[in-house]
């Protein structure tokens, strides 16, 4: 059986510096992978590959049997890839129910004039895409600010919410970057429960984080990446206990050369 | 509690409009002269125009210098359609729509590559380009002296030559426009607009086809400029390229900031007072610009959100006392 999200040799050169090199890794339908590494290491880098954000200088990107190589980022979110952002994009003059409702634009196929117009069918589908975001700003806990501004949101809540508009488009792929930077210990551990509710539900995950109590508590693998390459990949045992992992991150390497 | 706060403010929203929609139908009754129903005439006519403005300036977030031009298209369309051909005046519309809607799209291919200021500079002289055409097409638009005895509208046979009757076909247009434009923004393509002008690439990630909506915005607003055009050329009578310059092009980005960019209603009353406020505003004759700069500068520090922002605020704040 072939992986949902395959990744093959992709690489990523900002003029001189090469900031992913080639890496390769799968992910199974419903696993949660982390991908970890020292700052500068490539990982929201390849996050912004996978999303569609970076074209890739080389390496292909399969997802389901389909290359999303070299497609723009709507039709990625489009083939099931939903992503949030380290530096948030929060749609900031809409209120926080219209955020989520615009993750669901490409799951919408109402036309122009069946919307100005009230079509049953554009009715119908606005509708539906209205409870969807409810139920899903539910989820993570903030339905009740629904018609507010996100500005009203603490910086938490913004990252719940971004969570919340990434899964309207009903992805199969959920990609976090850094989504426990600005949570207290108690929501980090509620957001933990959540991203398993997830899993269960067939969704896979990979995330980006720093926090590594909320990573090896999480994921079911972690590839580490160290300055664009990947240096260890396994469960999150294994990689603690990694030579290589815990020289990148202690710079045990520099001791070595004194 | 939240549905029914919002369900109130729903309510108060219907209600304003109701009551705005009456006033208009019975303004004719108050204004005797022809002059001042001409004054209402261009307002209602601006009310068109600036709303199609804000669709690309307040819901995208695109600053374009060359609306006016498009404006202006939309008047020597219809004016030349219906004079040299003899076509109805609702082809002369219908054309203005069509090749308005035309330009725009074509407009939006290069400004997907080119953002912010290189977009407004593009713009700005594409306006100016679009201006110097029709004043050097001298044979279809009789250059800098312009074309005048321009029919007023005639639709099947009624004619709308006389002030009142016209006040309520512009009237019509312009309620047309502001159902449109309103439906517009509380569809999905109206949050993809407004999700390109907040986080071009959050919205991207979402799924939202930028440039195709990026041109739908251009095309949208460019048809309702034509419109606009076109009832201008039957209103006025008479139009010449020196009209659709850069003053005026000043005065649209006025009404929209003023009124509040983003909202509907904003473009609305911006061009409203602003059409209203300079005929006010005579018996101070020259000063008159530095009155309107005054007024703008004060307008973008002290309510950054228009008229409509302003108001919403005060909404809010008489939410919390009570």
């Amino acid at each position: 059986m072939s992986a949902l999200l395959e990744v093959n040799n992709v690489s990523k050169v900002f003029g001189g510096l090469t900031a992913v090199d080639g890496v390769s890794f799968t992910l199974e339908e419903g696993q949660i992978l982390g991908l970890v590494g020292p700052n500068g290491s490539g990982k929201s880098t390849m996050l912004n590959i996978l999303s569609g954000v970076y074209a890739s200088d080389g390496g292909t990107v399969v997802h389901r049997g389909r290359t999303l190589t070299g497609l723009p980022p709507n039709a990625i979110a489009s083939a099931g890839l939903a992503r949030t952002f380290q530096n948030l994009q929060i749609f900031q003059g809409m209120s926080v129910g219209q955020n989520v409702l615009v993750g669901r634009t490409c799951r919408m196929r109402s036309t122009l004039f069946g919307s100005i117009l009230g079509s049953p069918f554009a009715r119908r589908e606005e509708r539906e895409s209205r409870e969807r975001a409810r139920s899903l700003l539910e989820r993570v806990g903030i339905a009740r600010y629904m018609d507010a501004e996100p500005s009203s949101l603490s910086y938490g809540q913004r990252r719940l919410l971004e969570v919340a508009r990434a899964l309207a488009s009903e992805p199969s792929v959920l990609m976090l970057d850094e989504p426990c930077a600005g949570l207290s210990q108690g929501e980090a551990e509620e957001l933990a429960v959540f991203i398993r509710t997830l899993k269960a539900s067939g969704i896979a995950v990979i995330v980006i984080e720093h926090n590594m109590r909320f990573v090896m508590g999480l994921v079911d693998r972690i590839v580490a990446l160290n300055f664009g390459r990947k240096i260890a990949e396994g469960d999150p045992r294994s990689i603690r206990e990694n030579e290589d992992v815990i020289a990148a991150y202690l710079g045990r390497k520099r001791h070595a050369h004194h | 509690m939240v549905d029914t706060v919002r369900a109130r403010s729903r309510l108060y929203k219907a209600l304003a409009l109701v009551v705005l929609l009456v006033i208009a139908i019975l303004l004719p009754l108050v204004l005797k002269s022809n002059y001042q129903l001409g004054i209402a005439h261009q307002a209602l006519i601006f009310i068109i125009l600036a709303l199609g403005y804000d669709v690309l300036l307040g819901f995208t977030g695109l600053l374009s210098f060359g609306h006016i031009g498009l404006f202006a298209i939309g008047a020597y369309t219809s004016a030349i359609l219906v004079m040299s051909t003899g076509a109805p005046f609702l082809v002369g519309l219908l054309g203005a729509a069509v090749l308005t809607g035309f330009i725009g799209f074509l407009i939006a291919i290069p400004a997907l590559r080119i953002k912010g200021h290189y977009l407004t500079l593009l713009t700005l002289a594409l306006g100016e380009v679009i201006r110097l055409v029709i004043r050097s097409a001298d044979s279809l638009t009789h250059g800098s002296s312009g074309l005048s005895g321009i029919p007023r509208p005639d639709i099947f046979g009624y004619s709308f030559r006389q002030a009142t009757p016209l006040y309520y076909l512009l009237l019509f247009f312009a309620v047309l426009a502001i159902l449109f434009v309103w439906r517009l923004k509380i569809s999905r393509f109206g949050r993809a607009f407004m999700s390109i002008r907040d986080a071009e690439i959050g919205a991207e990630v979402c799924g939202v086809n930028t440039s195709a909506m990026k041109m739908m915005s251009f095309a949208i607003s460019a048809v309702l400029a034509g419109i606009a055009g076109s009832l201008y050329a039957h209103t006025m009578r008479f139009i010449s390229p020196e009209f659709f310059g850069l003053g005026l092009t000043t005065t649209l980005l006025a009404m929209v900031l003023i009124g509040g960019r983003g909202t509907v209603v904003g473009p609305v009353v911006g061009a409203a007072l602003l059409i209203v406020l300079p005929e006010a505003l005579r018996f101070v004759k020259d000063y008159y610009l530095i009155v309107f700069g005054i007024a703008i500068w004060l307008c973008v520090i002290g309510m950054p959100d228009g008229l409509a922002g302003l108001g919403r605020r005060l909404l809010k704040r008489a939410r919390l006392i009570a």
